[in-house]
């Protein structure tokens, strides 16, 4: 009996947690039929070695994702396809595809996917506030665990969720993207952002 | 010409339209270019563009040019792109030189009274060699004329610097202090009180702090350059500082100081300002500057307000709305100013120019018309 009254609000709470999740991906489980994703985008702020910074970004998030009953992870995986990101010029988004990205080598090169993701325990509420996140991001063909913090935020009848990690581009055997003594810095930041709406 | 137009003139700083140094462009912010630095050697816009600046326009800027086309090899310009169209190939080595050419014609009209003039308004060669943190900067060229000085010869800027890979930096010469936006149009209502629109560089120190989101430039100097060179009794000390923060890469804040001592010439004065950039789309760029500029012995305080909208309509071709203002003081009226412009790029380092500005003075019920083309070439 005991058992039962401390179990049922902490499923509740990471229950809430993964519905966050699903609505990135239109997951099937019963808990998401409760809501709907209506924008999504992926942005990766890119600084410069001669200062400031440009932002790489994308709408193209998908993937599926469920409850995996054994860890506090999710199961299942986010992808992003790379040849949909853009960077505002097309000088820019040919060298990040075709010579550092090298998106033209195969599966494992065109897309970047999140697996074992892990939001972690929520400081409060079910839809609102903080936590940390870990998952293990695949890009340029090389698996790697990555790190940073989630936050989800009422938005009136809507959720919106924002995922933000760095990573180290020469960890994933990139070369430094540099272009006539302008360069990106080794250290870029992803930015996962997508807002849901509850379903009646 | 009438009193009433010489004081518009005057007002205006239309005389100095053949002073200009053009190259700045913060429109370019649309594209996700928030810092001068990528393009410009100089972090205050203008100049000698990079290798880089040279390969993005005429890689991505020019309207008949395309990336996939001919993309520039790794490592150098070549082509259309680099120094009198690849002529002199690797022979400079790791000097960079260019040369900026700007043939203008300019019309003025306010009721009755009208002229027109051709200018050359430059004609620079600009150098540099950057390596290992260090970069030395040079321009030569022809001084065109101005008021009643005729056409001379010569260095608008000459300058060393040097970065730390920290982002500390120290420039030491003749330079543009940093203030406020750096329009393209050096006439903007934002600078023309400050002596920025001409005779503007300072012999003097500047230090700076960049980093991934920030960029900070204090200057100080013993006076504006010209005033020094000729000793004409307008050497004052003067500072200023600037604040630049990228809130992302198309939303910049920039905050901005300027102090100037009495000199014989001109009153103790300074201007502090703010500005904000934001690109809310790709193709579309939104600055505003708001500033007081302070004059001491009697000059009062004016409150300056430029806007500049510019969107690109087509690859190359852009247009802009510039509405600015200024409120007048016990020694000068008022003024409001419409500029409309449009840039056609159609190859790498060609900017056909064509602006219109509508100028209205407080306390005067005609307005003074004023339309320039230009044509600028940077080979």
């Amino acid at each position: 009996m005991d058992n039962k009254r401390t179990f049922k609000p902490a499923l509740t709470i990471v229950a809430s947690a993964l519905i966050t999740w699903f609505v990135a991906s239109g997951v099937g489980v019963a808990q998401s039929r409760a809501w709907t994703t209506t924008i999504g985008d992926v942005r990766v702020t890119c600084p410069l070695t001669v200062g400031g910074s440009f932002e790489a970004k994308t709408t193209a998030l998908a993937g599926r994702l469920s409850v995996d009953p054994a860890t506090r992870a999710l199961a299942g995986e986010l992808s992003v396809e790379l040849k949909t990101l853009d960077t505002g010029i097309s000088l820019r988004n040919q060298h990040m595809l075709d010579n550092y990205l090298e998106v033209q080598k195969g599966e494992d090169f065109e897309t970047a996917v999140l697996s074992n993701i892990d939001v972690g325990p929520l400081t409060t509420g079910v839809t609102d506030g903080h936590s940390r996140f870990t998952a293990r991001l695949r890009l340029h063909g090389t698996l790697q665990a990555v790190a940073g913090q989630a936050t989800m935020s009422e938005r009136g009848s809507a959720v919106r969720v924002e995922a933000s990690f760095p990573i180290r581009i020469s960890d994933y055997g990139i070369r430094d993207p540099r272009y006539l003594g302008v360069g990106v810095k080794n250290e870029v930041v992803v930015r996962v952002v997508f807002f849901a709406n509850k379903d009646s | 010409m009438t009193i009433r137009v010489c004081f518009v003139f005057a007002v205006f700083g239309l005389v100095v339209f053949s002073a200009g140094r053009a190259g700045a462009e913060p429109r370019f912010l649309s594209k996700q270019y928030n810092r001068c630095s990528s393009c410009h050697y100089s972090a205050s816009g203008g100049g000698l563009l990079t290798p880089y600046g040279r390969a993005l326009s005429g890689q991505e800027l020019a309207t008949t040019r395309h990336v996939n086309a001919q993309p520039a090899p790794e490592g150098n310009v070549s082509g259309e792109d680099a120094f009198l169209f690849g002529a002199l190939g690797d022979h400079l080595g790791p000097v960079q030189l260019g040369v900026s050419l700007l043939p203008s014609h300019l019309h003025f009209a306010s009721g009755s009274f009208s002229d027109s003039r051709n200018l050359l308004m430059n004609a620079d060669v600009e150098g540099a060699y950057r390596g290992h943190g260090w970069t030395a900067y040079g321009e030569a060229g022809r001084m065109p004329e101005i008021r009643s000085e005729g056409p001379r010869l010569y260095s608008r800027e000459h300058w060393v610097s040097y970065e730390s890979r920290r982002g500390v930096g120290i420039k030491v010469g003749r330079y543009m202090p940093a203030y406020g936006i750096h329009f393209a149009d050096h006439t903007s209502l934002n600078r023309s009180d400050l002596g920025f629109d001409h005779d503007d560089q300072v012999y003097g120190v500047e230090v700076s702090r960049t980093t991934d989101q920030s960029l900070l430039q204090i200057s100080v100097s013993p006076g504006r350059a010209e005033s020094i060179v000729k000793d004409d009794g307008g050497t004052s000390f003067n500072t200023t500082g600037r604040l630049q923060v990228d809130l992302a890469s198309n939303v910049v804040v920039v905050g901005s100081g300027l102090y100037r001592d009495e000199s014989l010439l001109e009153s103790r004065h300074g201007a502090a300002g703010g500005a904000v950039g934001f690109a809310p789309w790709r193709r579309v760029t939104i600055w505003t500057e708001g500033d007081a500029h302070i004059r001491a012995g009697g000059g009062g305080t004016s409150l300056v307000f430029v806007n500049e909208t510019a969107v690109e309509a087509f690859r190359g071709v852009w247009f802009k709305v510039s509405p600015q203002g200024r409120t007048g003081t016990d020694l000068s009226p008022g003024a409001f100013r419409w500029n409309l412009g449009a840039h056609v790029l159609p190859r790498a380092h060609v900017d056909l120019g064509l602006d219109f500005y509508f100028d209205k003075i407080e306390g005067s019920d005609k307005a003074f018309k004023t339309v320039l083309a230009q044509l600028h070439m940077y080979l």
